[in-house]
């Protein structure tokens, strides 16, 4: 099954390797394996085919969680489970685009139904990564979970966005740690392993689920071709690089995507009954959050922007948002 | 050269509008940041005289960050840092509880957080007035605005001063009221919008668990919240 989530780093990494493909045999020179696109690439294909155990960090400034996390595949399908270790019991199960979570089934499978988990996804217009950042890297002296690692920095080209800091296993290249990075180099969030048992082998049931919880519906497909891309309300700035990558609609309410390859954010739009709410922004670790409100043709909308991006990037694109007509 | 989201963070500190992490942001650069102790000093000198209250260059900025990490607030000499506030002398008798209730009274960042628990955001102003200069920034009724009532009480003799903050205990009575289940309503779209957000970034991106370690650990956050 063609993951759509793959097409960031695919549209970028995968094609031109798969051209040249034909060329590159089993012994793979130590140097291109150090290259930092071929990293990357395979660090997505680690996170998706190794089988891995492990115990993971991950927060900001404001607060942190524990989660365990399984994961393997088996027969080209997807086995994976995350469990909250700190905070209220939580627990994840998806086996390849079938999704559970206890104790609230309902709560992402209601999301998924809104907004089409496997949408479609990043699409082929998406510009290359390279562009908007630089990438190095270089080996570490540092381990992370007792392992040794190699560092790769995506590095962006402007102050807009957020740059990463990520910290693959040596061997099989699994993401080990990611520190989102500010301009100032400020870590806002971080995912690092604190334990982690790569190639490890499941034993038949380790990914079952509770009786009480079947795995929900498979999720949703792309909707067709012919769907509308937007609503007409449209962000009249966006940071270089980022483009359209997926659109849902529900009812009143309405979901762009727009990505540069690495850093996404969303924009909803959907009316509001009675008179305007205040203008608010908050943020999250890397996520932030920006809510106006516009009038048109006697109706308020709320405008509210989330994403992996800075807070006056945010600001700037939500405060550019105007309606369009077609 | 300070940069000027440090400057806006600033801004937001002096008004009570920063939220935790900013606050800290703040503190934290300042301790390697002369010009931004320096603007510090000044702004809350501002403050001071507006509210009526002796001017002092006592240093806020410690007993912020004990109030944030929950540690007894320890006694803050007067004086602290009067060789960075040239422009006014530092008031010696200044003591530990003028100090406190200095901080109560003008209790802008409490009533922030107090604010940011219903709304679970902070308001905010268009980018054109927010990004001014930051002096600008300082004008009397953002200055005043969050503790307008008791500043009102505490308002000095001084007529520029008191027109001023009449003007922001207007500004303030005249934004519209809003009703606190329409806030819930709206903090709960919030709330949805960025789960939305999330799991669809989880789902088109290479970094697997990343944006999906956010999804949960938001909810986490958010249930946290609600139980406080």
């Amino acid at each position: 099954m063609i993951r759509s989530w793959l097409f960031g780093w695919l549209t970028l990494l995968v094609l031109p390797t798969a051209i040249a493909a034909p060329l590159v045999t089993a012994e793979i020179p130590q140097q291109a394996q150090d290259e930092p696109g071929q990293l990357l690439e395979r660090m997505s294909q680690a996170i998706r085919e190794e089988a891995y155990r492990g115990v993971l960090v991950f927060g900001n400034n404001q607060e942190w969680h524990t989660l365990s996390i399984q994961h393997q595949m088996k027969d080209g399908v997807e086995y994976e489970k995350v469990t909250h270790l700190t905070g209220a019991p939580r627990q994840m199960t998806r086996i390849g685009n079938r999704v559970s979570m206890t104790p609230h089934p309902d709560q992402l499978q209601a999301a998924v139904r809104k907004t089409g988990l496997l949408g479609p996804g990043l699409d082929e217009r998406l510009p290359m990564m390279n562009q908007n950042y630089h990438l190095s890297s270089r080996s570490s002296p540092m381990q992370i979970a007792g392992r040794p690692v190699v560092e790769v920095q995506v590095i962006p080209q402007s102050a807009d966005r957020y740059g990463q800091n990520l910290w693959l296993d040596r061997d099989t290249a699994l993401l080990l740690r990611a520190d989102v990075v500010d301009d100032q180099q400020n870590v806002v969030e971080r995912y690092q392993f604190a334990e982690v048992d790569i190639g490890v082998e499941f034993q038949p049931g380790e990914f079952a689920l509770g009786d009480d919880s079947g795995l929900g519906e498979p999720l949703p497909e792309a909707p067709p071709e012919s769907a509308p891309t937007d609503t007409g309300w449209l962000p009249d700035w966006l940071p270089s690089g980022f483009s359209q990558a997926s659109f849902q609609q529900q009812g009143d309410s309405s979901m762009l995507m727009f990505s540069d390859g690495l850093a996404a954010f969303s924009l909803f739009v959907d009316p509001i009954q009675g008179d305007a709410m205040p203008d608010i922004s908050n943020r999250w670790g890397a996520t932030s959050a920006v809510v106006r409100h516009l009038s048109r043709d006697g109706t308020t909308y709320r405008i509210t922007l989330v994403g992996e991006v800075p807070m006056a990037t945010a600001k700037r694109i939500a405060w550019s948002v105007v309606h369009r007509e077609k | 050269m300070m940069n000027d989201r440090m400057n806006e963070s600033l801004s937001a500190l002096v008004d009570g509008e920063a939220d935790e992490l900013e606050i800290r942001r703040v503190l934290n650069q300042m301790e390697q940041d002369d010009e931004l102790r320096q603007r510090w000093n000044r702004y809350q000198l501002i403050g001071s005289v507006l509210r009526g209250e002796p001017a002092t260059t006592v240093d806020l900025s410690k007993g912020i960050m004990q109030a944030l990490d929950g540690e007894p607030m320890d006694e803050v000499p007067g004086g602290l840092n009067a060789s960075t506030g040239g422009e006014v002398a530092a008031t010696e008798s200044t003591s530990t509880g003028r100090f406190r209730s200095g901080w109560v009274a003008s209790g802008a960042v409490a009533a922030s957080v107090a604010f940011a628990v219903l709304l679970g955001a902070r308001f905010m102003e268009a980018p054109e007035s927010g990004t001014a200069p930051a002096i600008a920034a300082v004008d009397t009724q953002s200055m005043t605005a969050p503790v307008a009532q008791p500043a009102v009480q505490a308002v000095s003799a001084d007529p520029s001063a008191r027109v001023a903050l009449e003007a922001a205990v207007a500004s303030v009575q005249s934004e519209p009221v809003v009703d606190e289940t329409r806030l819930r309503e709206a903090q709960q779209r919030l709330h949805d919008y960025v789960m939305q957000h999330n799991q669809q970034s989880a789902m088109n991106n290479g970094r697997g668990l990343l944006p999906f370690a956010r999804v949960t650990s938001y909810e986490q956050g958010q249930t946290g919240e609600a139980q406080r």
